[in-house]
């Protein structure tokens, strides 16, 4: 299992430059200049000249690609065009507040998907499972600021459940930090249920009809060990993937929720360095980004060697 | 005369496909002895293994499947149990192997957990003294270095050898009548021969009734002592092994005999049977073989009869021109 | 052998139609998305008032039978500015999908027609496009462009393609190594002719199903990057930008964001229902035969 976690971990460098290099090309060859698009139409050739040097757009692309690779894997992002600190700094400012959410939203997704994704597939075309499926469809159609928003107006303001701003929250005290996370975590939460259900659902209808259940079925196995010991050990391998896609969908929506419940976070940072046109930290926030789903891939392939033998014992 | 250990009784099975009846066999009837085999031939879709999946109760329990009839072992017929208590005969008295060992074994469960599994759900064995009957298990199967194997995945077996460990589960319990779905059919000639082989060593030695499905009339011939056609769903010939391979009668059966390879017969080229088995929904009326038989008259409109062969009680078929 | 083969397909597609027919829900979707898209069409007549020009007297009103949905703090009818609002955010949604079916279909059929090297490099990156997430990736290519509905456009688009990539790679694949193809090269077709007239019309189906699945995230995305400030400029109204004004005023006037809201979830439900009832169909494990 070492052996196999430290191939992977191997295995996610290349891929990080690969990001990494797309995300470069990718900025330098959407149209429209930066500069202009920071400073503004208006902004004299010279002011324009300026800040291309400030942010080194005025070399050759090769050596800006060597510079930008360079200072990244140096933990360099540059400083903040905005507030003068490092972007490293800025961002680790931030980044547990949103780790804590995102992580907290995943376990609700997770918790209550599977089950309810599982049971939906057990009792196929009954009434629950039509339920669970209209449940699951309609938390994964919210746009994840309306049902923050929903959240907070009904709970927050209405009933007086919850904050109704969390701008500042003390890191060191457990209790308030979980008092202000639950309303956007929840939000975050009913969408990750939505999407954690449906796939559940449907991996496990897709093993129910294998052979190997078949099988179990006609060793004369109880039911129960027949759906969870044969059946959920493989479903739960499509999920856990899927379940690793829907960190990136989630990274993108908590931006949303962070904005709506005013979190410190990295939607909040992100949303700050557009207003203030803050080029170096909207880079370095991108750069955050791909670090993070790269990770995230990682702890996917990893836990899928723990759950299926095949992938361990293949390397 | 001792009573068959289990038997069939007017099996008849109908799904419903696109809102419509279809009828996958129509009163099929067999009785098995103790430590006797029993093959029931036939092309794909004639109804073989949906008659087999319904011996154990494996069909669903649904709206859309309907099954009249009876399924005896023992005078119990299983068709009236609920799912739990099938359950009890399933694996331990009644047990079965798959056409698929690729796919028919778990891939996340060790291979000793899944041979396991059935002695310590029916025969409540300790895990050591099921550890210890399931590694005899793969050493009676053939399966070399079974300690080391018990603990292993089935990724890192070959076909022949996962047929084997499917082998191994169906005989973990000891059981009385095994069925086995085409568990030849997937493998390479050489690899079939010896599963086949071993299945016959193993069934004289436990002295357990063994009902095999196959296409295969080589297989009938080497293993049966019973043989049952089956053609759209119908048994349209049964007899002992030895009647039907001397006098056939029903001229699909005779074509099924016709189409084997023998080396001493000098053919340039093998019969084979022209047309194809209708599907489900377009059967036809009268004899189902009438569509493709060469002996097909007026008569064929009706749904024949089903005689019994003069001087060999246990010999009948179904169809007017013999 | 290609009797059968032309047989299964055959009964496969009855049986979708079937599925299709035989879903409720499905027809639901459809119907809401389909009602929602007319009143789009023909705003002007389904209200009185413009979405545009403010009104001082009227600022702030709870629902009622003048304004169903209230009004804004510049007392414009929320009803009427989500009206003209579905005409643009629609607009946006298809054309980006549209756009991001024919740059990601043809991507996916060059990669699957060429194998070897270009497929690698083409798929690899769409593979890490995809790996991003779509609003981020959305965010971040308005923050480059600037906010104007073009730029929308090319945002949404760019977060979808590598998925229609994907989805024309895969029959392109098989269908390369068919019997006709072989002839188009006996024949010295050039690349661009087979790609272009033997292998599009046999993807082409498929994309354009999924096609449909990804107008409902397009939907999400530019409601979201409307509702972060990045989608085009008050007045002019979106989904998303009713909804960001509403929640400035959510304490005095918790109505309107409510509404608003409600509506983008029901359209992006409604394309959902559709969806799943797609997907349904097209996977018959999902069917359970």
């Amino acid at each position: 299992m070492l052996v196999f976690t430290l191939k992977r971990l191997l295995a996610s460098i290349p891929t990080l430059f690969a990001v990494l290099t797309v995300i470069f090309v990718l900025v330098r060859i959407v149209p429209g200049d930066p500069a202009l698009a920071v400073l503004g139409d208006s902004a004299s050739e010279e002011v324009i000249q300026e800040f291309r040097k400030s942010i080194g757009i005025d070399k050759p692309l090769w050596e800006q690609y060597l510079v930008f690779m360079g200072d990244v894997l140096q933990g360099n992002l540059g400083l903040s065009m905005a507030t003068g600190k490092t972007v490293v700094e800025e961002v680790s400012n931030v980044l547990p507040y949103t780790l804590e959410l995102t992580v907290a939203s995943i376990i609700i997704g997770v918790v209550f998907g599977i089950p309810l994704g599982i049971f939906s597939a057990i009792y196929r075309n009954h009434f629950f499972d039509y339920l669970a499926r209209m449940v699951s469809l309609l938390g994964l159609s919210f746009p994840a600021f309306y049902i923050s928003i929903l959240f907070m107006i009904y709970l927050s303001v209405e009933w007086d459940w919850f904050p109704v701003f969390s701008e500042y929250i003390p890191w060191s005290d457990p209790l308030t930090r979980l008092y202000h996370l639950a309303l956007p975590a929840l939000s975050l939460g009913v969408i990750m249920i939505g999407y954690v259900a449906r796939t559940s659902r449907s991996s496990m209808l897709e093993v129910l009809g294998e052979d190997y259940i078949r099988t179990a079925k006609s060793k004369g196995l109880p039911r129960n060990m027949v759906v969870f010991k044969h059946g959920f050990r493989n479903a739960l391998i499509p999920i856990l993937t899927l379940t690793g896609l829907y960190l990136g969908l989630l990274m993108g929506n908590s931006v949303l929720t962070e904005i709506v419940f005013n979190r410190p976070g990295l939607g909040g940072l992100i949303v700050g360095s557009l207003e203030s046109r803050d080029y170096t930290m909207l880079q370095g926030l991108i750069v955050t980004y791909a670090f993070f789903i790269v990770l995230a891939n990682l702890i996917t392939d990893i836990s899928y060697g723990l759950v299926d033998p095949r992938v361990k014992n293949n390397d | 005369m001792t009573e068959p250990v289990f038997c069939v009784k007017d099996l008849s099975i109908s799904f419903k496909l696109n809102g419509k009846w279809c009828q996958a066999t129509q009163n099929v009837n067999f009785d098995l002895m103790e430590n006797e085999t029993l093959c029931i031939v036939g092309e794909s879709g004639c109804g073989k293994s949906i008659t087999a999946m319904s011996c154990l109760g494996l069909l669903p329990k649904k709206k859309n499947i309907h099954i009249e009839g009876q399924v005896l072992y023992k005078g119990v017929n299983l068709l009236d149990l609920t799912e739990k208590e099938l359950n009890d005969y399933r694996g331990d008295d009644l047990s079965m192997i798959f056409q698929e060992p690729m796919t028919s074994l778990n891939p996340v469960l060790t291979v000793g957990e899944q041979i396991t599994e059935s002695l310590l759900v029916h025969k409540s064995m300790t895990k050591a003294q099921a550890r210890e009957t399931g590694i005899e298990l793969l050493n009676k199967v053939k399966i070399p270095e079974a300690e080391k194997r018990f603990s292993q995945y089935p990724h890192q077996f070959s076909g022949g050898m996962r047929q084997r460990v499917m082998i191994a589960i169906a005989l973990a319990c000891k059981p009385t009548v095994l069925f086995a779905d085409e568990p030849t059919t997937a493998l390479d000639v050489t690899i079939q021969a010896q599963v086949l082989h071993l299945l016959k060593e193993l069934r004289r030695e436990t002295k357990m009734s063994m009902v095999m499905i196959t296409h295969d009339m080589g297989v009938v011939a080497s293993v049966a002592d019973k043989v049952l056609v089956m053609y759209g769903g119908q048994v349209i010939e049964n007899s002992s092994c030895k009647d039907l391979f001397e006098a056939p009668n029903h001229p699909y059966t005779k074509a099924l005999l016709n189409a084997i390879p023998r080396p001493d017969r000098h053919i340039d080229h093998l019969t084979s049977i022209p047309g194809q088995v209708p599907t489900l929904a377009g059967m036809p009326s009268g004899c189902r073989f009438s569509t493709r038989c060469e002996l097909v008259s007026d008569q064929c409109a009706m749904t024949p009869d089903v005689n019994t062969v003069a001087g060999q009680q246990s010999h009948h078929y179904r169809c007017w021109n013999v | 052998m290609i009797n059968t083969l032309a047989l299964n397909v055959k009964t496969a597609t009855v049986s979708t139609y079937q599925i299709l027919k035989s879903s409720k829900l499905t027809w639901i979707g459809t119907l809401i998305f389909v009602i929602v898209t007319l009143m789009a069409v023909f705003a002007p007549y389904l209200t009185p008032y413009d979405p545009i020009s403010q009104d001082p007297l009227a600022v702030l009103q709870e629902p009622s039978a003048l304004h169903w949905m209230g009004t804004d703090s510049y007392g414009r009818d929320v009803w009427t500015r989500m009206l003209y609002g579905a005409r643009i955010s629609l607009f946006i949604s298809v054309v980006a999908v549209v756009a991001a079916m024919i740059i990601g279909g043809a991507l996916g059929i060059v990669a699957g027609y060429y194998g070897g090297r270009v497929d690698m490099m083409i798929m690899r990156v769409m593979d890490i496009m995809l790996s991003f997430p779509t609003l981020i990736m959305g965010l971040i290519v308005v923050a480059m462009l600037g906010a104007s509905m073009t730029n929308l456009v090319i945002a949404i688009a760019l977060t979808v393609i590598p998925k229609f990539a994907r989805v024309a790679r895969a029959p392109t694949l098989s269908v390369k190594k068919r019997e006709y193809i072989e002839a188009c090269y006996a024949l010295g077709y050039s690349d661009i002719r087979i790609m272009v007239f033997h292998i599009l019309p046999n993807v082409f189906g498929e994309v354009l199903v999924i096609g449909s699945l990804w107008i409902a995230t397009a939907i999400r995305i530019e409601a979201s990057l409307s509702f972060i400030g990045l989608g085009i400029k008050p007045p002019t109204p979106t989904w998303g930008g009713i909804i960001r004004e509403g929640f400035n005023n959510f304490l005095d006037a918790p109505w309107i964001a409510t509404y608003a809201g409600l509506a983008v979830l029901v359209v992006v439900f409604s394309l959902n229902l559709i969806g799943d009832g797609v997907r349904d169909a097209v996977d018959p494990k999902l069917r359970g035969e």
